[in-house]
């Protein structure tokens, strides 16, 4: 009876942790998934190109 | 001495989960990106500091996360403005976000502590070890393991569940792992 309901908490519990896993990887990956926006390759491009060149090589 | 091709590449493909991380901290898509853009220029200009070969992933997070923690104990006094913003904004990421049905996560999301929900989103999410977490925290890897006890508990408190414990890898399996943590360049950074 006891073992009962401790193999049940344990599947409960194990349900609650894959879901609070997958809603947080979820909502990670959507982020993660989209394209770089242009302000940033933008950003990149700058600050190549603000190097001293004289130190570069 | 010059940026390399090879650090910029490098540091490009590492911006998508920057962004993610990004987000996850603040809640704040606008503040999120801002926060990239910081930890971009401050990454380059250290790029010295960085050596090839090691986790550009995890040394890119530990700016980003420094500059955020440092700009907000500075802004913590003059406002407060937690409350609520961080579901609010996350909310209107875009369509498919809002789509996805993340509300109350978010809304749970939103009452852990600043320490509690970065551990969860380093393990969690990011996929980081423990070791490689507590590196970026600069914190004990026991004191990693322990927020992210009270982060789950807390979490699924909120969420209206009893008890979670197994996001991420057991702690176990990552003792069993052994070896020395990665090191991660972090000097230097506020």
């Amino acid at each position: 009876m006891s073992d009962q309901k401790r193999e049940r908490s344990e599947a409960v519990q194990q349900e609650v942790q894959e879901h609070i896993g997958r809603k947080l990887r979820e909502m990670y990956n959507y982020v993660a998934e989209q394209p770089i926006p242009d302000r940033f390759v933008n950003l990149l491009d700058q600050l190549e190109s603000s190097e001293d060149p004289v130190k570069g090589t | 001495m010059a940026v390399t091709a090879t650090f910029r590449t490098s540091m490009t493909s590492e911006i998508p989960a920057l962004r993610a991380f990004a987000l996850s901290l603040c809640g704040r898509p606008d503040m999120a990106d801002d926060l990239v853009q910081e930890a971009l220029m401050k990454a380059w200009a250290a790029s010295t500091s960085f050596t090839e070969g090691t986790n550009m992933r995890a040394w890119l997070f530990t700016i980003l996360r420094n500059h955020f923690f440092t700009e907000r104990r500075k802004r913590k006094r003059e406002v407060q403005d937690s409350e609520g913003k961080y579901a609010a904004t996350l909310a209107t990421y875009g369509n498919q976000l809002a789509h996805l049905d993340f509300t109350d996560f978010q809304t749970a999301l939103e009452k852990l502590s600043d320490d509690q929900r970065e551990v969860l989103v380093l393990i969690g999410a990011s996929g980081f070890s423990y070791e490689e977490a507590a590196e970026i925290c600069n914190v004990a890897v026991g004191t990693i393991k322990s927020r992210l006890n009270r982060a789950r508990i807390k979490l699924s408190e909120l969420l209206g569940i009893k008890s979670a414990n197994d996001i991420g890898p057991d702690p176990n399996d990552q003792a069993a792992l052994g070896g020395p943590a990665r090191r991660i360049g972090q000097g230097g950074f506020s």
